[in-house]
Parts: structure tokens; C-alpha cells; sequence
């Protein structure tokens, strides 16, 4: 209105007058920029695993009794210790130089993968973890990112140390090429993503990552799965370290010796015996334990005359022998079974007094940070996609060695060629003539044989 | 003060035009901002459509731009209170109106060839005697968030049991018309490729076709340009154009992984590596 009016008296001094108006108001608002939104977020904490603590109360307390409230902040501290936080990764290097975890993991690519994210003025390379996986895996690799629970299947939680796709039979960890490839190839079918675009150097620096989260969390579930045996007692107690009694006296030598010998004793099982002795020595090295891909009888080549034969056979070991039938349906549609749930969420609903029928009996593991049950739906082996890789050797190796915290099983009773046979049948399915009257059928009606 | 709002309302076609040369002559701070480089025989006449487009608005806008600032100019209040009222001026209004028309068909059938060679006119090929579409040599599938790109196999047909797919990188060679399928598991998205002046949007239910013929070897990057989610600035892929050599050397090694190994003694082993290439 003023410059209306301005304008229509011709008194250009209003005009000057709500410019001034105009700048002083901008000056304000950039003052206010100032003073709210350059304050930097809080640094972000690894979150205890309440979950795994709750499990641990619920199976091994008398009805309504916990652990000590002092052992959060105990497992936290030695955790701290160990690991360093988000921002600043440390590893336990035990033995220095010589330590065999240095085959495992480097610190340079932790601290690559670690911190916030670097804006790209910076010209360096840093948060590789938050830029691209915190949102859904979370900062501590717990899989209860912000996007988590909207996701089906909910991404991985890293610190049960399981990995599905790989090429280590069950039980064994996954060879750094595993990690890379699924990095490099997503997991199509999810919303795992590929980095194909990322150099090299930085996949290298978040595989790395992944294991450091995942060592950490294994070595946290271990420490949570000893508070039964400690009778409420810390875990490191060290007022044996201390000079004098609680009454002020001081402790003669030989005591003190044996204080420390104590504590030393402490110590080491909390960082020798869980971590360098159990944790470490699974990591080192997995790629001596990757199995074997027997060689494909020449069948397997589409045009090859036995090739229909090996089909057959596939088909007849899908019903029968092997029982893919069972969970994977009769059609393959993946509605065999529909009620198994995989082991991440097996962990904590096979605690006692968890009916997954009754959400009341679980509500405490919602709030301790659990995501919502959902029972693990079979492949449906009908869409050429297939999750851990569309290579044969893909194929042939999660049908022989199973699934990881799935209740794919492996298949030792099968021979090379029966496997083969059923990978040939399984990469047929998606696939399979339409032109048959039984396949003309909707695909849940088919009569099969 | 006197000319203020006279200036202040010229400097907008200014500016706006100064922005526009900056630009096209990739002066700071408007450095790349201009189109990127074309790697695409198409791509060449959609440039010049381009080029001819931008000319023409901009003589309009000048043109406009220079008239409104000239009566903003001499028409100021101060030296004439009372502007001249005049309702209307056929002869004005037959004048503005015929001339944006005539330019607008002009552009309508200027540009219609180079439509129809990209959106409708698939490159074909001869099989049997008869000329039919070229098959498409890959399958994009979309998806939130990332691009699997389902490679013909031996065949030379896609949606086949001996197809590959690998993700977010797309090998494609160079001096050859290539035609994607493109196809989406979720929501709408779109297929981006600057460089070679592509982008379709990919719609559920719906196959779109795209063909394009690369003209030398580059890299670039494949956007997803429809916002499709949290994870849209995500969507980014990886468009390599090789020799054709190269090419059919990258298929081979794909196609060898594709075969597993087979017992060597067994005489009825295939050689797999001499299968047929396209």
C-alpha cells in the first residue's frame, strides 16, 4: 500500500523510506539465520542394544526382576573404549601391528566410511556410511534406520553377525568379495540399492565399516549374554585397582597382587576371551572357507540333448527329494509356508513368554526398539530375479549351503548333478512355457503333477 | 530516482538475457551450466531444434523486452500524467495474433521428422526377407531406487530364460542403433541421459521403447529425472558407450559367468565362448 500511494502522490521520499523497510527486514531475517540454524546437530551416539537386554532379563530373571541399571552405561563405556563413537571409530588392535584383525578391517577405511557427511568443498572423502546406508541400517548397523520400518524386507541388522548371501557355507562369515558384491549389485527384489557408481576405495571403506558394526555388535551381545553369570557384580570392577578399601585403609601387597591379578582376569575374558578369541578368529580369513562350485553336467546348456532330461529331474526333485515344494509351493509362488519368521526376528520372539499371536506379550520389545514381527515370505522362484545373484553358481551355492537366518535349509543329501538339476528347473520357472494347457490356467489353479 | 521503476523493470529482459550468454559461453560463475556434450546422431538434430527455438524466443524477448522498456521509459508519469485510453485495434489484434500462429506452425512441422525418428520410427532390421522393428537389445527395468538392466542373451531376445541383468551399469556400443525397453516395478519413473538427449518416462503397466545411435566412446551418467521417492536423488546409473569390439568382449565375459563350469573330460561339453554374438 505504501508504494501505491507512494507512487500516486509522487512522493518518491515513501518509496526511499520502504526500501529502507525492505533491507532492514532482510537484515533481520539473515540475523535470524544466524543465531538458529547454524547450530550443529548433536553429535550421533551408537544406541545400546535394549532389545538383546530385554531378552536376556526376560529369559533368564524371575518374572518382573532386571539386571542393573549400571550396566548399560558399563557395556556402553567398555564399548566406547573399544570402538571409539559414530564420529571417531577406533578398533581394538590387540597385538599392534601383529594383530591378525588388521586382515580383518583398517582403521584408514573405518574413518573413511565414519563421521558426518563431507560436503563436497571440502574435497575429502569422509561419512560414506551416513551419506548412503544410516537411513536405513541405522548408525549403529542395528537395521532400525529412519526408512526401516517401512521397508519389507527390513534391512539387515548387522550385529547378529549373519549375512544371507555369501559364498561361505552357514555359521561362516562372508569373504570380502560377498560384501562387495552385494554393494556392487544391490539385492534386487529389496531396497537394497547398487553402488556400481562408488569407486572402489570407497565400497572397500564401507565393507569395512559393515564388519566394524557388526564385530561391535557381536562382541555387545556377548557382553549382554554374560550379565546372567555376574550375580549384579560389574563386569570390570575396578575398585580392585584402588589403593585403599572402602574404609579408607590401604590394601596390603599381596592382596593388591591379587586384586589386580583379578581384575586382569576380567579383563581378559571381556576383550581376549569374546573378542580376540571367538569374534576375531570367525572374520580372519573366510575366503578359505568358501565352498566349492562342482562343475554343471553339460545338460545344463539349454540346446544340449539331455538338457530336457535335467529339467525333468529338477522338477521331480522340487516335489520330492528336496522338498522345495514345502515352502516354496506348489507353483512356486512362494506360498508354501507363510508363518516362519527369519532369525533376526526369531532372536527375540522365541523369548519366553512371546506369543506372537498376543502383541501385548511383546509390546516391551517394540519399545525397546524392535520392529514390528512380519513373518519371511519363501522366493516366489516365478520372477527371474533372484536376491543373492542370477549366476548358476549363485543359484547352485544358496540351494547346497542355504540361507543364512533363513529357514532355507542346505542340502547335504544331494548330489552335484541332483543340484544342478534343480538350479537348471528353478531359473526355468520364471519362464515356462505358456503354450502347455495347463500353464494356461491362472498360475494358482495349475494341476500339478 | 526519477527513471527508477523504468530501469529497475528493464533490467529483467538484461539480466535474464545477460544470464542466457553468460551461459552459452560457459563464462563463471555459469561454467557447464550449458548443454552437455552430444554422443548422439539424433541428438544432433534436436540441438539444432534447440539452437533455432532459443533464437527465436530470443528475438521475441528482446523485441518485447526493448518495446515494454521503451513505453516504461518515455511514458513516465512525470512527464505525462494522463496515459491516451483506447479500447481496441483490429488491425493490431489480426497482426499479433497471425504472426505468433505462423511461427508456431512453422515450429509444429519444422520439428515433426525429428520427432517421429526419435519417439516413433524404430530402427528395423531384415529377418526372413521382412523388415521388422529391431528387438530391443535391453531391458531397463526401473525401480525405487535403481536401474536393472536385463541383457538379451544368446537368443538375442530379452525376457528370455538366458537373459542377464546386472545393476546400474549400462554397457552399450557405439555406431549402432540400440533399442531399450523400458519398463518399471513401482512407480512412474523416467529415463535420463543428457548426453544423448534422451529421457522417456517409464509408466507402471507400460513399455516404452527408446532408440538412440551412440557416436563415440564415453561415459555418463543415467538419471532418473520423475521424483519417485525418498531415495529419488539416489537413482543414478552408469552408461558406458564402447567400441562395438569391446562390447561383444564384455558380453562374452557376462555370458562365460552366466555358464558354470563343466566337467572338461565330458566330450559333450559345449564350448560355450563360441556361441553367436549380435
Amino acid at each position: 500500500m505504501e508504494i501505491l500511494r507512494g507512487i500516486k502522490t509522487g512522493k518518491l521520499k515513501t518509496v526511499r523510506h520502504v526500501l529502507l523497510q525492505f533491507i532492514c527486514l532482510l537484515g533481520l531475517i539473515v540475523i535470524l539465520i544466524i543465531m538458529t540454524g547454524c547450530n550443529p546437530s548433536p553429535e550421533p551416539q551408537f544406541r545400546f542394544n535394549r532389545v538383546a537386554l530385554l531378552k536376556q532379563e526376560k529369559n533368564d530373571l524371575a518374572e518382573g526382576e532386571r539386571f542393573s541399571n549400571a550396566y548399560q552405561s558399563e557395556i556402553g563405556d567398555i564399548l566406547t573404549a573399544l570402538y571409539g563413537t559414530p564420529n571417531e571409530p577406533r578398533f581394538p588392535f590387540l597385538l599392534g601391528e601383529e594383530d591378525p584383525a588388521h586382515d580383518v578391517l583398517s582403521l584408514n577405511n573405518l574413518q573413511l566410511a565414519a563421521g558426518p557427511v563431507a560436503a563436497d568443498r571440502l574435497e575429502k572423502t569422509a561419512g560414506l556410511y551416513r551419506e548412503h546406508c544410516s537411513h536405513c541400517h541405522g548408525i549403529t548397523g542395528d537395521g532400525a534406520g529412519g526408512t526401516a520400518a517401512s521397508l519389507e524386507p527390513y534391512p539387515r541388522d548387522f550385529r547378529l553377525g549373519k549375512f544371507k548371501f555369501k559364498s561361505t557355507p552357514l555359521r561362516r562369515m562372508p569373504t570380502n568379495d560377498d560384501l562387495t558384491r552385494i554393494l556392487k549389485n544391490g539385492i534386487p527384489g529389496t531396497a537394497m540399492p547398487s553402488f556400481r557408481t562408488l569407486p572402489d576405495n570407497e565400497i572397500a571403506a564401507l565393507v569395512d565399516y559393515v564388519k566394524y558394526l557388526t564385530i561391535r555388535g557381536q562382541h555387545e551381545r556377548r557382553l549382554i549374554a554374560e550379565l546372567s553369570n555376574l550375580d549384579n557384580a560389574p563386569i570390570l570392577d575396578f575398585k580392585l585397582l584402588a589403593d585403599a578399601d572402602e574404609e579408607g585403609q590401604p590394601i596390603d601387597e599381596e592382596m593388591k597382587a591379587e586384586n589386580t591379578e583379578t581384575f586382569e582376569a576380567q579383563l581378559y575374558t571381556v576383550v581376549g576371551e569374546y573378542l580376540a578369541e571367538d569374534i576375531i578368529p570367525r572374520w580372519v580369513d573366510p575366503d578359505d572357507e568358501i565352498s566349492e562350485v562342482n562343475n554343471a553336467p553339460a545338460g545344463f546348456q539349454s540346446k544340449h540333448p539331455a538338457h530336457s532330461a535335467l529339467l525333468q529331474t529338477g522338477k521331480d526333485l522340487f516335489y520330492g527329494k528336496a522338498n522345495c515344494v514345502q515352502c516354496h509351493g506348489e507353483t512356486g509362488l512362494g506360498d508354501g509356508q507363510t508363518a516362519n519368521y527369519d532369525d533376526w526376528t526369531n532372536d527375540w520372539l522365541k523369548t519366553i513368554g512371546v506369543d506372537v499371536n498376543q502383541p501385548a506379550t511383546y509390546q516391551d520389545f517394540m519399545m525397546a526398539g524392535a520392529l514390528h514381527p512380519r513373518p519371511i515370505r519363501p522366493r516366489n522362484l516365478r520372477t527371474p530375479i533372484f536376491r543373492g545373484g542370477n549366476l548358476p553358481s549363485d543359484v547352485y551355492r544358496r540351494i547346497a549351503n542355504g540361507i543364512e537366518g533363513t529357514p532355507m535349509p542346505s542340502s547335504p543329501t544331494l548330489t552335484t548333478d541332483e543340484i544342478w538339476a534343480l538350479v537348471s528347473y528353478v531359473k526355468s520357472l520364471p519362464f515356462e512355457d505358456q503354450g502347455s494347457p495347463e500353464n494356461e490356467l491362472p498360475v494358482n489353479d495349475r494341476i500339478v503333477d | 530516482m526519477n527513471r527508477f521503476w523504468s530501469i529497475l523493470f528493464c533490467l529483467v529482459p538484461i539480466l535474464g538475457t545477460a544470464t542466457f550468454v553468460m551461459a552459452a559461453w560457459g563464462l563463471p560463475p555459469f561454467q557447464g551450466a550449458w548443454l552437455p556434450k552430444n554422443y548422439s546422431v539424433a541428438g544432433e538434430t534436436i540441438d539444432h531444434l534447440f539452437y533455432l527455438l532459443n533464437w527465436i524466443s530470443a528475438v521475441i524477448f528482446i523485441g518485447t523486452g526493448a518495446v515494454i522498456g521503451w513505453v516504461l521509459w518515455k511514458y513516465d508519469h512525470r512527464r505525462r500524467d494522463q496515459a491516451s485510453y483506447f479500447s481496441h485495434n483490429t488491425q493490431l489484434e489480426i497482426v499479433w495474433t497471425i504472426i505468433p500462429a505462423i511461427i508456431l506452425i512453422f515450429i509444429a512441422f519444422y520439428q515433426m521428422n525429428s520427432w517421429a525418428e526419435t519417439k516413433m520410427i524404430r530402427p528395423t532390421i531384415s529377418q526372413n526377407g521382412q523388415t521388422i522393428n529391431k528387438p530391443p537389445m535391453v531391458l531397463v527395468m526401473a525401480k525405487r531406487f535403481g536401474w536393472e538392466f536385463h541383457y538379451a542373451g544368446p537368443d538375442g531376445l530379452i525376457e528370455t530364460q538366458d537373459d542377464d541383468y546386472i545393476e546400474n551399469e549400462l554397457v552399450l556400443p557405439v555406431g549402432t542403433d540400440v533399442v531399450l525397453q523400458l519398463e518399471t516395478r513401482d512407480v512412474i519413473h523416467s529415463f535420463f541421459v543428457p548426453q544423448l538427449r534422451v529421457k522417456q518416462d517409464i509408466v507402471p503397466g507400460m513399455k516404452q521403447f527408446i532408440w538412440f545411435r551412440g557416436t563415440d566412446i564415453a561415459e555418463m551418467d543415467i538419471a532418473c529425472t520423475e521424483l519417485c521417492g525418498w531415495g529419488h536423488y539416489t537413482m543414478k546409473g552408469r552408461l558406458r558407450l564402447v567400441s562395438q569390439k569391446d562390447y561383444n568382449l564384455w558380453l562374452t565375459e557376462r555370458r562365460a559367468m552366466q555358464t558354470p563350469a563343466m566337467d572338461p573330460d565330458d566330450p559333450e561339453t559345449p564350448q560355450v565362448l563360441e556361441e553367436r554374438l549380435p
